[in-house]
């Protein structure tokens, strides 16, 4: 994955805010996925315009970190989403 | 009827039998007669008298059309879609309209009482939720706190926590309860829908409050662990069989899993093979008390 790269929600997955953690539901594979703070910042922040980049760029002036540490994160949870199907990606 | 008022299978009028399951009544209308006398054998202790003027949450026509011995007895294939289900295998086929309260069914199978079984579980998910419920895949024990719901898949733990339960509390069922609200607490309602191991438990009709609900683990060691409100909701949410393969459903679900783990303490239950986690629960039953909880 690229920091130029565009992430979305994929269609069909719904989420919810529970305690600043985030629910992920996939009914159609069956797939509960519970994102931990950061990540489920992160899944909010994703708009289906924001690059990889702004996101991290956004983790970074929240929580205080790096941007280079951002940045490999944020592509690390990105990929892992995108792995299992929550997540999609375009260049 | 016997005196407890319950049907005598024996003497009844086969069609049509009333249903009721966690306050939610359907009138099954079973042909032919001798299938009806089978669905009331198997669903007795559910089934009450039915004058025919009693009012009705849904109505079943079931049709048991033959065995046909080339069809496979493979469960129900369902397609959800909104407040219509179909169900369209050789062994079974019709129509659920939550809409109309209605459904029409065919069956063809070889054992027409287990796939009438898939479909009130089917239905009964739908009807739950429909009413504010859920039903909830977990072993429901009803003990004097309370009733304790061990969620979890098929190999979790269900049904053994069930069967170390003697002495300590009631089976209501150790796969499938009905969850329904009540003002700021939730009722546990005991259903039909045992694991087919033990269906010689079946007949608790009982309902009571929920004491607690917990995710089991097997383990050397036996205690509570405390679960992220996200993460007992999304246990809740994975134990609700049918309506969580719906899209359109997940929503509404999502929240109302958010309101049972509000209303009711969701916890890690570590636990080996035997009954000593009773003995983990009524501290903490009794620490609650203490606490005011």
């Amino acid at each position: 994955m690229q920091l130029t790269d565009v992430v979305a929600h994929t269609p069909g997955v719904v989420s919810r805010m529970v305690d600043g953690e985030a629910v992920l539901v996939d009914p159609k594979k069956g797939m509960v996925r519970v994102l931990n703070p950061a990540g489920a910042r992160i899944w909010e922040m994703i708009d289906g315009r924001r690059t990889v980049a702004e996101l991290a760029a956004g983790i970074a002036a929240e929580y205080g970190i790096e941007a280079s540490r951002a940045q490999a994160d944020t592509i690390a949870f990105c990929e892992d989403l995108v792995r299992r199907g929550v997540l999609t990606v375009s260049k | 009827m016997s005196p407890d008022g319950r049907v005598n299978c024996l003497t009844m009028t086969a069609t049509p039998l009333l249903f009721s399951l966690a306050g939610l009544r359907t009138r099954l209308e079973c042909s032919p007669k001798d299938f009806a006398v089978d669905v009331l054998a198997r669903f007795g202790p559910f089934i009450g008298p039915d004058d025919g003027e009693t009012p009705v949450d849904f109505t079943a026509q079931v049709t048991f059309a033959g065995a046909q011995a080339h069809i496979s007895d493979a469960d129900l294939q369902v397609r959800l879609a909104g407040a219509e289900c179909r169900f369209d295998t050789a062994a079974a086929s019709g129509k659920l309209s939550l809409t109309t309260r209605s459904a029409n069914l065919t069956l063809r199978s070889t054992s027409p009482i287990a796939q009438m079984e898939y479909f009130l579980r089917i239905l009964y998910a739908l009807l739950a939720e429909a009413h504010g419920g859920l039903m909830l895949h977990c072993a429901g024990i009803l003990a004097p706190s309370g009733v304790h719901l061990f969620i979890g898949q098929s190999g979790s733990g269900k049904s053994t926590a069930s069967s170390l339960s003697s002495g300590r509390g009631v089976v209501l069922n150790d796969d499938l309860i009905v969850l329904r609200p009540e003002k700021d607490y939730w009722i546990a309602h005991g259903t039909p829908f045992w694991n087919f191991e033990t269906i010689d438990r079946d007949g608790q009709t009982a309902s009571a409050p929920v004491a607690g609900i917990y995710t089991l683990v097997k383990d050397l060691a036996v205690y509570l662990e405390p679960m992220a409100a996200a993460a007992a909701v999304a246990a809740l949410i994975s134990s609700c069989p049918v309506v969580n393969g719906d899209p359109g459903r997940a929503p509404e679900l999502m929240a109302r899993c958010r309101q049972i783990v509000r209303a009711v303490p969701v916890q890690q239950l570590h636990f080996r093979k035997d009954p000593s986690f009773w003995d983990v629960l009524e501290v903490d039953e009794g620490r609650k008390t203490k606490d005011g909880g």
